[in-house]
């Protein structure tokens, strides 16, 4: 399973990146293979103000329906509108290719409440 | 509470029930059969509205449709069973291969298998062989002609289906049996050859209080402790301003 280290993980299993006043969020390797093969993604308008905690998007694998949340409160700037066509991509490349959406980040200090790499490794590894 | 509801209320219940779980931080898996008061189609979350009305056009019947919060596809609803589950994400952990997700239908499996060789056995039967699904295939819109993994089989055709929404570490699984072929042709050459009906594996006519009595006590073998969900009048107001505000709406029906 795939935890790349420079990237802040939600015990949600959302992962995300800084990119100065914005954060990049997606689902994690380990997540996806929890899923299993995604078939519809939902994700949030752009605008749309969320919550740290809050449901952001949902996506479905098997017939389940699964909420994904945003770990950081803040406006949604940019998603990724291309999974929604071609939702397999967030199996084949969660971190790259398959990141889900951009929150510009109301409360950056948020972000210190989100685990390193090396403790989600520890979060998951017994499950 | 034994009332029967509508279909935007049955789903509003459904919710309300997750909700409350996730408030009370509920352990006890809280299970709920369910009856419609209206004959009703229910549509996984991310279903295509002109889809399923496709599907639906050479069917005469009036049938209300409802969105549910789960995703899989269409559900006839009327001479069925149907039933949900609320309960932490743990209380469906056992399978034995990789994906949780896939795995966590296993356990549900396993109670209506117990529950449907019960009913039959009752009627001396004798025996049956309820077949699990070893593989998954992914055919149709229709949600008896997609079996997965751990599906009951009878004769190569499903017996139960079932979906899930996951929030917040809880599970809402919502899940169907049919109880008899459904009466009109046009909707069992619908359906075709590919769902099985729990009258048909009892080979006789079933009461529906004995074969909810027989599957709440497979629900009880293969989940250890679990409880009638209590709709009490927190669930149903909260029931009632989600069938108004979402189940009922044309904007929820039509999001797809």
């Amino acid at each position: 399973m795939k935890t790349p280290a420079e990237l802040q993980y939600a015990k949600s299993h959302e992962w995300m990146k800084v990119e100065g006043k914005n954060a990049r969020i997606g689902i994690t390797d380990f997540a996806q293979h929890e899923l299993t093969d995604v078939v519809f993604v939902e994700l949030p308008k752009i605008g749309k103000e969320v919550k740290a905690g809050g449901q952001a998007a949902v996506i479905e694998s098997v017939k389940t329906a699964v909420d994904v949340y945003s770990p950081v409160s803040g406006k949604i700037v940019e998603v990724n509108g291309g999974l929604e066509n071609d939702p397999g991509t967030l199996n084949r490349d969660p971190y790259g290719t398959g990141w889900m959406f951009v929150v510009q980040m109301a409360k950056p200090e948020e972000a210190g409440a989100l685990m390193a790499a090396a403790d989600y490794e520890k979060l998951t590894s017994g499950k | 509470m034994n009332e029967t509801f509508d279909a935007p209320m049955n789903m509003a219940i459904d919710e309300a029930l997750l909700l409350k779980a996730i408030d009370w931080r509920s352990r006890t898996p809280a299970v709920r059969f369910y009856d419609w008061l209206r004959r009703a189609v229910s549509i996984g979350y991310f279903q295509k509205i002109a889809v399923v009305r496709d599907i639906l056009k050479p069917v005469q019947t009036s049938f209300e449709i409802v969105r549910r919060m789960t995703g899989g596809g269409v559900v006839f609803h009327g001479n069925d069973i149907t039933f949900s589950i609320v309960a932490p994400e743990e209380a469906f952990a056992g399978g034995e291969g990789p994906g949780k997700v896939v795995e966590s239908y296993r356990k549900v499996n396993e109670a209506i298998r117990s529950g449907i060789s019960a009913i039959r056995e009752a009627g001396s039967g004798g025996p049956t062989s309820l077949e699990r699904q070893a593989a998954s295939i992914r055919a149709t819109k229709l949600c008896f002609a997609q079996p997965t993994k751990y599906d009951v089989m009878y004769e190569g055709r499903k017996i139960a289906g079932g979906a899930q929404r996951r929030i917040g570490g809880y599970v809402l699984y919502q899940g169907s049996i049919l109880m008899r072929r459904e009466p009109e042709e046009e909707l069992s050459a619908l359906l075709g050859p590919t769902a099985a009906t729990m009258e048909e594996i009892a080979g006789r006519k079933l009461d529906r209080n004995e074969a909810v009595r027989q599957l709440r006590a497979g629900f009880e073998e293969a989940f250890g402790r679990c409880a009638p969900a209590a709709i009490d009048e927190t669930v149903i107001d909260q029931a009632r301003r989600l069938a108004i505000e979402r189940y009922g709406c044309d904007e929820w029906l039509n999001a797809y």
